[in-house]
């Protein structure tokens, strides 16, 4: 079995149980997730940091409270829910995805016009070469190939990299750091170890746009500090250049290839989208909001008291918007535990919700509309290579996922 | 406050007193209007609360951001020379909105 899936059959009761609880299947939620049906908004103890911190469930509950000028966003609140050991540059060495505003709106803005649907849509053919070359790639390999590495990695990662300005031979260590910062088994030392590689590298990087400024995200950025007469810190580039750089690959390949698998898991779903070209764009959807790889990934904390569904969180109080449980609410979707591609549509919290909405939303549903068009009508055999209860799973990692996904044809 | 009316698809007016501080975006969510979602909670990152000015209101705008142009090439329903995102329309202390009228458009996601 592959490191990170330690899933037990029995789950200790969740009250003596740290979060994050694991998923029994990566498809469900974890089986205590039914306590909220009861108690939609509770506390909890953290593992690694022992800190008590607010879960809080359910669509409305989230949609209500993401959108609540008292929720803080930043690292430095001393009950910021981490859920691992964070090094203290996990605190301060952020970037928009850990401010508040003004400071969030005015980093955001630097890169918000490169991923808007406009300039997105532009993209489109320069993801379908890259999704056509390392399919091709992949079915010049022996199989079983794990896909996750030759595919479901390489396209986001390529295209974020263009975004950016970054050369390819520097994909790899990007892929292999990325894992690391945003998996759920490193050390806090492997953590720290890999953001001073990182660092070290887009420093340079930074340096040398401005330097040799080009057509990319970081060249621009640095023009519009200028061109508005502001101030910035290399830091503040780099940091930016890392968020973008983790949020927008492990985030894309981990969509593909758990996406992929429960796609093969469920033939007559696939069978429909093989069947209708038309299916693909609410098909994307409702996979995100049926895996919802984020579920664990969008932390707050109070500014002051809110009052919310009954309970009152305290001022500097953690929170935890669990948005697995919004795109599950029965009340707003039925049968919310089955996949149903016809039904998706955007409106799902699988890209959270509030300022903090994912930048590179517009990016990712592009991405894997190109692969899976793509995919099942270049390897119609596709299939996984071994049981899919025997693929590991990222459980508790920052965005969850499948260490790798074996395939054959 | 500013008075602002939200005209729906089917003819059928919501005025609203939004008070200063909010966007017509956020008037309309915190009401329950339907027909503006609003995803992004103000942030200008989705497009999801696209509503059409009414030319004849007469209310004088504020000047469009790029990144406010950009997002409304990629709304729901079509552009048209009077649209605008409503989460970027601010109610202000000198109440510069105030009468404006916006129309729904058919969908936003």
């Amino acid at each position: 079995m592959s490191m990170g899936t330690t899933s037990s059959p029995t789950p200790t009761p969740a009250a003596e149980e740290t979060f994050p609880w694991e998923r029994v299947c990566p498809f469900q939620p974890p089986q205590s997730y039914e306590l909220f049906q009861t108690e939609p908004i509770r506390q909890v103890t953290l593992r690694d940091s022992g800190l008590r911190t607010w879960l809080v469930t359910g669509y409305h509950n989230i949609r209500l409270l993401l959108t609540d000028p008292r929720i803080s966003a930043s690292r430095k609140h001393a009950n910021f829910p981490f859920y691992f050991h964070a090094p203290p540059e996990f605190r301060t060495e952020t970037s928009f995805i850990g401010y508040d505003e003004p400071d969030h709106g005015q980093t955001r803005g630097k890169a918000a016009v490169t991923f808007t649907n406009r300039r997105v849509k532009m993209l489109r053919e320069q993801i379908e070469q890259i999704t056509d070359d390392a399919i091709a790639a992949m079915l010049q390999m022996t199989p079983p190939v794990d896909m996750h590495f030759a595919l479901s990695l390489r396209v986001p990662m390529t295209v974020i990299c263009i975004l950016l300005g970054i050369p390819e031979d520097k994909h790899e260590f990007f892929q292999e750091n990325g894992t690391v910062l945003l998996g759920g088994i490193a050390t806090m030392e492997q953590r720290q170890a890999a953001l001073v590689d990182v660092n070290e590298y887009l420093y340079e990087l930074v340096a040398l746009k401005e330097r040799e400024p080009g057509d990319d995200l970081l060249s621009r950025a640095i023009a519009e500090y200028r061109n508005a007469g502001q101030s910035y810190e290399q830091r503040d580039l780099v940091n930016l250049c890392r968020l973008l750089m983790n949020g927008g690959h492990e985030t894309t390949a981990s969509m593909i290839s758990l996406g992929t698998a429960a796609l093969l898991e469920h033939p007559e779903q696939l069978a429909l989208l093989k069947a209708d070209d038309s299916l693909i764009d609410p098909a994307v959807e409702e996979l995100i909001r049926y895996l919802t790889i984020g579920d664990i990934a969008v932390p707050r904390v109070a500014l002051e008291d809110i009052e919310i569904g009954g309970v009152t969180i305290g001022k500097g109080d953690g929170i935890l918007c669990l948005v697995l449980t919004g795109n599950r609410d029965p009340e707003v979707y039925d049968n919310p535990n089955d996949l149903i591609l016809s039904r998706g549509k955007r409106g799902h919290l699988g890209f959270g919700h509030g300022l903090h909405y994912c930048i590179g939303a517009d990016l990712a549903r592009l991405e894997l509309q190109i692969v899976w068009s793509k995919l099942f009508k270049a390897i119609p055999t596709l299939r996984l290579a071994k049981p899919f209860e025997e693929m590991g799973s990222k459980e508790r990692a920052v965005i969850y996922g499948l260490w790798g996904l074996p395939v054959t044809w | 406050m500013a008075k602002i009316s939200y005209v729906h698809l089917n003819g059928t007016v919501t005025v609203l007193d939004v008070p200063s501080g909010n966007s017509v975006m956020r008037g309309a969510v915190l009401n329950g209007v339907d027909g503006i979602v609003g995803q992004c909670g103000g942030g200008a990152m989705c497009g999801t609360c696209h509503v059409y000015v009414d030319e004849q209101c007469g209310v004088q705008l504020p000047p469009m951001r790029p990144v406010e142009d950009e997002l409304l090439y990629g709304t729901a329903s079509e552009r048209r020379e009077n649209s605008r995102l409503s989460c970027q329309l601010k109610i202000t202390e000198n109440n510069e909105l105030d009468g404006l009228v916006v129309h729904l458009p058919e969908k936003q996601l």
